[in-house]
């Protein structure tokens, strides 16, 4: 299933290119596993026991990957304030998988202290960045 | 006039239950009422009594937004709410008592292309019917409503409406008193607080039923109690394809007069009206979770609020006074379930959703016709619980999703 | 009248704020309320009651009562008594027909007027019909309050979401000592802040923990652990004539006067008070240099008889038992009743306990604690009468919706002898108090009149929200999930109209949709597809599974092909469809309508589950961009932008091929929704702008969904959803060939129940006679009744016809039956054609 996957040679089009002021790292290698994810090389974050979310440049070593790097647009926020007004999530048991905005299902790290990553449907994106910008405005950013 | 300033009695105050009456009504509420005033009026049945496990109109009839329409998808739908509509404008002058009906007209509005045919499906059933409905555009829709936003929105932009001239808002509760008012007159007994516990079935026919008050026997058994209704007819071991849901409404603090029309939005799921009181009354669509539970939940108000404002940010400052749920009992096709079971003489009303109330007079009608001459109205023929089982469903899906 | 500083003053004299109240300047100072301010300034009237347009003053100056509403700035219905001052605020009177000094509608107070008695309404205006309405719009425009503004305010509002274990609401000695005792991470909130509590008032208490607190134009949503109520308790007023005169007050009214903002309320008091508060309001009223005139203490003495009078609805004299005290103020306290809103709300059960007359909580749901007052923890009162006699004067119970003493008897000697039932007939407890100073005096009356007590009579149910709210925090931000193609931009450069399907955003058309039709029949077009589901289905079991979810065969669909699928409900309703690709053994890859993905995911999830097997299902909907490239010269076209074999004999009609297309790996489906030679390409989301751009470069015309629905009704390609409804199955849909003899799949049951019963309707082509359009959604009638429906309908250029699908009576489905359709009220004939109005063997799809 080579068409999955983002071929060389070719400008990567985030999601997020139209939003001003979002820091974007969509670009990052994202994998999804299927089965036992134990052992594997990267950063593992582990979804339910037979699934999860392996991110970075490399194709993980396991039975079932699928290549999720297109379909999950990533970006990253800075304050606990800004992450209040975007889920109900609880912010001290990251990383997790839940609802940002109205309903927007994200999958949410701690990127140390007070940053954040945020990992939504690709074609949900550029709305959530575009919220999101908003959301900091209110808060006086 | 000069009646208003004497003191009257609207009903008689609830006396003992006889041990035995040709007709039992379970439910005190809009149909219930209505079944036992037309037994009563059109047939002369008055050995009738209403049964209610609370006060008269607890349940849906007086938890609803009080909306009359008949712009129904099926033909069967729109013929039978007509009737209802036709029936609810004389009603006032028929029980003597003024329900408040104002028929301002009813806007449902389509903000997608689909949203559009339907409304062109709905307008051309009710055309053939003789129903005054039909698709407006933005322009004529800014003369019905001058108030709502048509400016340009990302999200949901109103491509145009259905507009249903007849369409209005009644004074519920006055309804619910009016026909208790009728049949008490008419010599119906009308026992609040007498809760039904059992149903006594004798080779498949339903012969007398249990309550708090002691047992009472019947020739006739009918159900009308919209969200309780698997329950009641699980009791005579009718199982109905029902599920319940919670609705839910709220009004503002009164205002002066602001919107005269309705105004519904399907695809925002959310209806506005304001009542004679001046009082914003702003509901949803219904759960999609089944309990019996009423209880409200905080999430609704803030779509609802949300969604209204989109239609009338004016209305920002205005402050939510009061929020209520009710039962809803949802059938399959969301086309109600009425007349005959498989329980012979134990009539059903039920599978309501959020279209019950509009319903009542005609209810009342063609149960009290099928209770008096053991006849299915035509009118009521579609409706039967029979269909789930030969598979003849009257869906007003598309029609119901644009519901109250 | 202001008085001399003095120590504790809530306000700060060397900081001015100016207001203008009916074209006046008003000067107040920080710390000051509007209606503070107002009253500093001389004025007492603040309002007119809701139906007898009764002057109305300071009462509760807690935000409680509506008689200081006034409308500030076009925001009708303020509470002026808790309204900070504020540089420039415009203050306007509302419901009055003049001024609140001269307000013409009082005239109803004086002749009874339309709305006397209780219930006339429902007496009268009932013959002739045709007057109603005109009665009706005179009963809308005395009604109500407030007016709407002409526009928003624009203000922004934004919610956001805490967690904290305890969550103590209320900041008084009880919430603040529960606050201090309380372990972990604990938050107090309070309506008027101060003290380190939040400022800001719970709305309610919701499954889960959730308390939503408002303040001002943030919305918290909490969820807690713990909540502790602390609501405290809320003074009640005393019911005897005249009870709303201006003047009358409760005791925090003459306290925050006094107290907080050193204004001497009058020259002359009266105290009757069933507890301390209302002795300690005396003693206020003294130290800022008012006369108390005469203190009842209903605790030690006994009256029977209580009445205020006035003149033109201002406070005169007090009637106590023949006595009559002039007085320009009245202190009542009918002691305190425990704020148990919240508590009731979140599942409490409440009781009355007689010896105190008041209802206090029980049965706390779990996790939540009440405290203090809110808990029924108060200091011992006078349980006061029902009502007291002494005049002719009106007599409320509930001064939000001027209802009467008289009323209330009124309605239960007409048979509303329930709680709920006199709420609903004379809507006491129903106007913007909520309840809080009516509720017990309706219960309390009610017992009176029907010679019960209080607690057979009971409460009516406590609804949120526990304050009003504004709707515009409630909303919060106006932001609503929109989905977004890969190719969403190039569609704006190009200047597509944008439309709406689902949560997707799709170009209806870039120009002249006839020009695009025509561009895809004679050269070459393209169009985006990305929305379409995507799923894959890998594992040894997929074959199976899709082989049992499907009504046609999969299993032995050979590696490399395409086959298209229904997927019917277990009711055999259709549900969705799409193609079906095997791209190996045990690998499947599946296209679903644009709006199904998720469900027909879940729905393959779900029966995985119950059957036990071992099949992936991996929705990648949004990780593929993909592109519909069609008409004769697609091939072409493609051959240019590949090294891959595109023969037809090397990827024939229905082949599904990997292929790198312009550098990006694509899968190719060889399908065609379309009618003309097209080939689906599938590729990685990131890389869609990429390979749309080769495309366009080689020449190919995009085109949108309008056009694309010309050209699949040229076809009689059904859209799930449009063409076929929730009722709709495989046999009446004109799909009986989808149908495969085989043990199982799901619906298999109903369809076998259909064929036995024969189908009622059946979808059908048809052409028209004429060249009218009928919209979708006509009628097909038969003797002026329906018999059938339009679902689609178009004018194709490439038949020269109006072409359309209908449902019909199966009676006249046969090919060359003639039809009528109701357009504009007038019917028209149509022909009905089963075949594909364009292309009806598919020569040119295997071209």
């Amino acid at each position: 299933m080579r068409f999955m996957s983002h071929p060389e040679g070719v400008e990567f089009a985030s999601p997020l290119r139209h939003v001003d002021g979002i820091d974007d790292v969509s670009h990052l290698g994202k994998w999804e596993i299927r089965g036992d994810a134990h052992g594997l090389d990267g950063e593992v974050i582990r979804i339910s026991p037979d699934r999860a979310l392996v991110v970075g440049d490399r194709r993980p070593d396991a039975p079932r990957v699928y290549d999720m790097t297109a379909a999950l647009a990533a970006f990253e926020v800075e304050g606990e304030d800004l992450m209040r007004r975007l889920t109900e999530l609880d912010l001290d048991e990251l990383p997790a998988i839940g609802s940002i905005l109205r309903g927007t299902p994200a999958l949410i790290e701690r990127r140390g202290g007070e940053r954040f990553r945020l990992y939504v449907p690709q074609e949900l994106g550029h709305y959530v960045a575009e919220t999101v910008v908003d959301l900091a405005k209110g808060l006086g950013r | 006039m000069k009646d208003i300033f004497r003191v009257s009695r609207m009903w008689r105050p609830r006396g003992e239950l006889k041990k035995r009456y040709d007709v039992v009504v379970i439910g005190g509420g809009s149909h219930g009422l209505a079944t036992a005033y037309y037994l009563a009026k059109n047939h002369g049945v008055k050995d009738v009594a209403v049964l209610e496990k609370s006060y008269i109109g607890s349940g849906a009839s007086g938890r609803n937004t009080t909306i009359i329409r008949s712009n129904y998808r099926t033909p069967e739908g729109a013929a039978f709410y007509s009737r209802s509509v036709k029936l609810y404008e004389q009603l006032s002058a028929d029980l003597d008592f003024n329900l408040m009906f104002s028929q301002h007209g009813h806007l449902t509005l389509a903000h997608s292309e689909r949203a559009m045919v339907t409304m062109q499906e709905r307008a051309e059933v009710n055309q053939l019917l003789g129903i005054d409905s039909r698709v407006v555009y933005p322009e004529e829709i800014a003369r019905l409503c001058p108030q709502i936003n048509l400016g340009p929105r990302q999200t949901w932009p109103i491509q145009g409406a259905l507009y249903h001239a007849p369409g209005g808002i009644i004074r519920h509760d006055a309804v619910v008193w009016g026909l208790a008012r009728g049949a008490d007159r008419a010599g119906v007994e009308i026992h609040p607080y007498t809760e039904v516990t059992g149903i006594e079935r004798t080779s498949g026919r339903a012969t007398a039923v249990e309550t708090n008050r002691g047992r009472v026997e019947a020739d006739v058994v009918v159900s009308a109690v919209a969200g309780w209704s698997t329950l009641v007819c699980g009791l005579a071991g009718v199982r109905l394809p029902i599920t319940t849901h919670i609705l839910q409404a709220f009004v503002t603090e009164p205002v002066k007069p602001f919107l005269d029309v309705i105004i519904v939005s399907a695809q925002m799921h959310v209806y506005v009206s304001q009542t004679d009181r001046g009082e914003f009354l702003i509901g949803a669509e219904i759960e999609p979770y089944t309990t019996y539970k009423s209880i409200g939940t905080f999430p609704f108000l803030e779509y609802s609020a949300r969604h209204t404002l989109e239609l009338f940010p004016q209305l920002e400052r205005l402050r939510v006074l009061r929020t209520w749920t009710g039962l809803c009992d949802l059938s399959p096709d969301y086309s109600p379930i009425l007349g005959r079971t498989e329980v012979e003489n134990f009539h059903v009303s039920a599978g309501w959703g959020t279209y019950g109330f509009k319903a009542a007079p005609i209810v009342g009608t063609t149960l009290a016709k099928l209770v008096a001459t053991g006849e299915t109205p035509d009118l009521i023929a579609p409706f039967a619980l029979e269909r789930f089982h030969t598979d003849e469903l009257v869906s007003e899906l598309a029609a119901a999703a644009v519901s109250h | 009248m202001r008085i001399a500083p003095q120590p504790g003053e809530r306000i700060d004299r060397r900081k001015p704020f100016t207001f203008e109240y009916d074209g006046a300047k008003i000067t107040g100072f920080e710390g000051d309320t509007i209606g503070s301010a107002l009253y500093a300034a001389g004025r007492r009237v603040f309002s007119r009651s809701f139906k007898y347009h009764r002057p109305r003053g300071l009462l509760c100056c807690s935000g409680d009562c509506p008689n200081c509403m006034m409308t500030v700035d076009g925001v009708p219905n303020v509470r002026l008594c808790v309204e900070p001052v504020r540089d420039g605020a415009v203050v306007r009177a509302q419901n009055v027909l003049g001024s609140l000094d001269r307000d013409l509608l009082s005239i109803t107070d004086k002749i009874g007027g339309p709305f006397t008695p209780v219930g006339f309404y429902y007496r009268t205006m009932i013959r002739p019909r045709r007057l109603w309405p005109l009665y009706e719009k005179f009963l809308r425009n005395v009604a109500g309050l407030g007016k709407i503004g002409e526009n928003g305010t624009h203000r922004r509002y934004d919610t956001e979401h805490r967690r904290v274990d305890v969550l103590v609401i209320g900041g008084g000695r009880a919430g603040r000592e529960a606050a201090a005792r309380a372990e972990g991470d604990v938050l107090l909130v309070d309506e008027h802040g101060g003290g380190g509590a939040l400022k800001g008032r719970a709305l309610g208490i919701y499954e889960g923990g959730l308390v939503p607190v408002d303040a001002g134009d943030v919305l918290y949503r909490f969820r807690a652990e713990r909540i502790v109520v602390a609501t405290g308790g809320i003074e009640q007023p005393l019911v005897f004539p005249g009870n709303d005169l201006v003047g009358v007050m409760l005791p925090n009214g003459v306290r925050r006067l006094t107290r907080d903002w050193s204004i001497k309320p009058g020259e002359r008091a009266v105290v009757v008070t069933a507890d301390d508060a209302g002795l300690e309001a005396a003693g206020d009223l003294r130290a800022v240099g008012t006369e108390v005139a005469r203190v009842v203490d209903l605790r030690s003495e006994r009256i029977v008889q209580l009445a205020a009078v006035g003149k033109r609805g201002r406070l005169s004299a007090v009637l106590v038992d023949g006595e009559a005290v002039d007085c320009d103020v009245l202190v009542m306290s009918g002691g305190r009743q425990p704020a148990y809103s919240l508590l009731a709300q979140a599942g409490a059960r409440v009781e009355y306990e007689p010896r105190r007359g008041i209802f206090v909580p029980t049965e706390l749901p779990e996790n939540v604690e009440a405290v203090g007052s809110a808990a029924g923890d108060l200091e011992g009162a006078a349980v006061p009468a029902a009502s007291y006699d002494g005049g002719d004067g009106k007599c409320f119970v509930c001064i939000c919706e001027d209802v009467t003493e008289k009323d209330v008897k009124r309605a239960l000697a007409e048979g509303f002898d329930s709680i709920e039932l006199a709420k609903r007939y004379t809507t006491a407890t129903m106007g913007p108090c909520q309840g809080r100073l009516c509720h017990l005096q309706s219960i309390r009356m009610l017992a009176r009149e029907t010679e019960t007590d209080e607690a057979a009579i009971g409460t009516t149910t406590a609804r949120p929200p526990w304050g009003p709210v504004e709707l515009g925090l409630l909303a919060g931000r106006h932001y609503e999930a929109m989905k977004r193609s890969p190719l969403h931009f190039r569609h704006e450069e190009a200047g597509a109209t944008m439309m709406w399907t689902g949560a997707w955003r799709r170009p209806f058309a870039y120009g002249d949709p006839a020009a695009e039709v025509r561009a895809v029949h004679e050269s070459l077009g393209v169009i985006d597809v990305s929305t379409l589901g995507k799923i894959i289905v890998e594992g040894p079991d997929a074959a199976e599974l899709l082989e049992r979810l499907y009504p046609n065969r999969f299993a032995d669909l050979a590696v490399g092909r395409i086959r298209y699928g229904v997927l019917t409900t277990d009711g055999g309703r259709i549900m969705d469809d799409g193609t079906v690709a095997r791209l190996g053994d045990d690998l499947f890859y599946v296209t679903t309508t644009s709006t199904g993905s998720e469900s027909v995911c879940e729905w393959f999830e779900w029966w995985n589950a119950v059957w036990g097997y071992d099949a992936e299902i991996v929705n990648v909907t949004g990780a593929l961009a993909a592109v519909n490239l069609a008409g004769p010269q697609a091939r072409e076209a493609l051959g240019a932008l590949t090294d891959a074999d595109v023969s037809n004999d090397a990827l024939k009609y229905l082949d599904a091929k990997e292929i790198t297309v312009a550098g990006v790996p694509c899968l190719a489906l060889r399908i065609g929704f379309v009618g003309e030679l097209g080939y689906e390409l599938h590729c990685a989301a990131s890389a869609g702008e990429h390979l749309w751009d080769a495309l366009v470069a080689r020449g190919a015309v995009p085109f949108g969904l309008e056009p694309q629905r010309v050209l699949r009704l040229e076809k009689a390609h059904v859209i799930v959803g449009q063409d076929t409804d929730s009722e709709s199955n495989l046999l009446s849909a004109g799909m009986p060939w989808i149908v495969k003899e085989k043990p199982d799949f799901v619906g298999k049951w109903a369809v076998e129940l259909v064929e036995e019963r024969g189908i009622r309707e059946r979808l059908v082509g048809f052409t028209m006679d004429g060249g009218l359009l009928p919209p979708e959604g006509a009628q097909v009638v038969e003797n002026g009744k329906s018999t059938g429906r339009v679902t689609s309908s178009r004018v194709s250029e490439q038949v020269g016809k109006v072409i359309g699908l209908a449902w019909v009576r199966p009676e006249r489905a046969d090919d060359g039956t003639r039809l009528s359709i109701r357009i504009a009220g007038a019917d028209h004939p149509a022909t009905v054609t089963l075949a594909p109005f364009y292309d009806a063997e598919g020569a040119k799809l295997r071209s």
